[in-house]
């Protein structure tokens, strides 16, 4: 934001002003919203991820867009944005109780935005509806010429059509890998939500992503971002002792891939793509959980709980968001409900490419029939 | 097969760039990156010949989205 101190909550920026708006601080000031302010982060967004939840304040609420999520969740904002390279919209949003959208890549700006990687970095909107979503997708998305990335297209109206129901619509499972390493809570309210969708008119059809099976898919996307982190970062190398101990070591991992092996990930990307391809010929969205967990525990590390299993929370996270950051897919998360501590849970709705108004009446649907995204933490008033 | 880099060429390449980072720093790195190595081991055996080039973000999401127009 022009005239305001952008860190990106690093050491190696400190004292930094920039002297332009990012092109999404323009469009929305453009449209009349009022830029309260900027909120927590962690270090260039891929740092330590210890922010205390509003459901729970010794728990986490994920991160890198945190602070968003925090805000909305405890009622003092009615809309962020933030930016997701593995899960950074949709893990606090699905920790915290509200709903953020992971946009198709390239359909919105990322000029003026600290980058972690090319090739998966997305910026979105966090809001406590669908509804608030649409809206500020209308102002938010749309080619931008600053952006190497951004894509020249059409933008469709995303609030026209967002109540249309989903009658008619088919709805797909994906057989594997999401559902493989999932909290019983987080999942038994995922079915739960599938039920809901069912009721109102869609078909449920149980999907495969053969070219992808049997692969490390977390392994893939790290493949990318690690050397393009690590790229993006030599120009700081000889200040490395600034950096905050995690993202420091971030920058450092990097540095082993080989050219070979980054290319290749590169183009395994068209594997993903194309079992997304074959899916979205069968079916129109698809849903996933939108956590492998409820909020961990503040714990060092985090772990995430699954069943009566703890698993290193940062290995197993990005298990439901990165793919779709690799393939580049609209992927928005919403509140499913919560267990039996009252601690969010959430479920994941994705669509084809530049398919954002149809994740959007599909999350639509599912909050017309529940509470749960009007509903506050403890302490913090509904509104 | 390819492997990436280890901890002594890694430290030669910064020392190159005239940087210099704790040994113990690397080891770390060098320790993810194993780990993270092992994940992506199947992905070596995927056959890639048949696949094309490597793809700018833009123009993939353009020739995707050809597919589903009709579905708007």
């Amino acid at each position: 934001m022009v005239g305001m101190p952008t860190t990106g909550g690093s050491r190696l920026y400190a004292g930094n002003v920039p002297v332009e708006d990012a092109s999404v601080v323009m469009r929305l000031k453009q449209a009349g919203a009022l830029v309260m302010g900027k909120l927590q982060s962690t270090e260039f967004g891929g740092g330590r991820i210890a922010f205390a939840n509003p459901w729970d304040m010794s728990r986490t609420a994920s991160g890198s867009s945190a602070g968003p999520a925090i805000a909305l969740s405890a009622r003092e904002i009615p809309l962020a944005i933030g930016t997701d390279t593995g899960g950074s919209i949709r893990a606090p949003a699905a920790f915290c109780g509200v709903s953020g959208l992971k946009p198709t890549h390239g359909l919105v700006s990322r000029y003026g935005v600290m980058p972690m990687s090319w090739t998966l970095d997305h910026v979105g909107p966090i809001a406590r509806s669908s509804a608030d979503i649409a809206l500020a997708m209308n102002v938010l998305a749309g080619h931008d010429h600053r952006d190497a990335g951004s894509v020249p297209r059409r933008v469709p109206d995303h609030v026209a059509g967002i109540a249309g129901g989903v009658k008619g619509r088919r709805l797909g499972i994906p057989r594997a890998w999401f559902w493989d390493l999932c909290d019983p809570q987080v999942e038994s309210n995922a079915r739960a939500s599938i039920q809901l969708l069912q009721e109102a008119g869609m078909t449920v059809v149980e999907v495969d992503l053969p070219r992808t099976r049997g692969h490390d898919l977390s392994a893939l996307s790290w493949f990318i971002l690690a050397p393009e982190l690590s790229s993006l970062h030599q120009v700081h190398l000889s200040r490395w002792e600034e950096y905050e101990r995690e993202f420091g070591q971030r920058v450092l991992e990097g540095l082993f891939v080989s050219a070979l092996d980054y290319i290749r990930a590169l183009r395994l990307r068209r594997l993903v793509q194309a079992d997304f391809e074959d899916a979205f010929r069968q079916v129109d969205a698809l849903l996933t959980p939108g956590a492998v967990c409820v909020a961990p525990p503040l714990t060092e590390p985090l772990e995430a709980e699954i069943g009566d299993a703890r698993h290193p929370l940062l290995e197993v996270q990005g298990r439901v968001y990165h793919p779709f950051n690799i393939a580049g897919l609209p992927a928005l998360c919403l509140p499913s409900g919560f267990d039996g501590r009252r601690l969010p849970t959430s479920v994941q709705v994705v669509a084809g490419p530049f398919q954002e108004s149809l994740c959007l009446r599909v999350a639509h649907a599912l909050q017309q029939a529940t509470p749960y995204h009007l509903m506050a933490p403890p302490g913090f008033s509904s509104r | 097969m390819q492997r990436g880099e280890d901890v002594g060429s890694v430290a030669a390449g910064l020392a190159e760039l005239g940087v210099a980072v704790p040994e113990h720093a690397l080891a770390e790195a060098a320790r993810t990156y194993a780990a993270m190595e092992t994940r992506f081991a199947s992905w070596r055996q995927v056959e890639l010949s048949y696949l094309p080039p490597v793809i700018e973000p833009a123009s993939a999401a353009a020739s995707l989205s050809s597919e589903f127009e009709s579905q708007l």
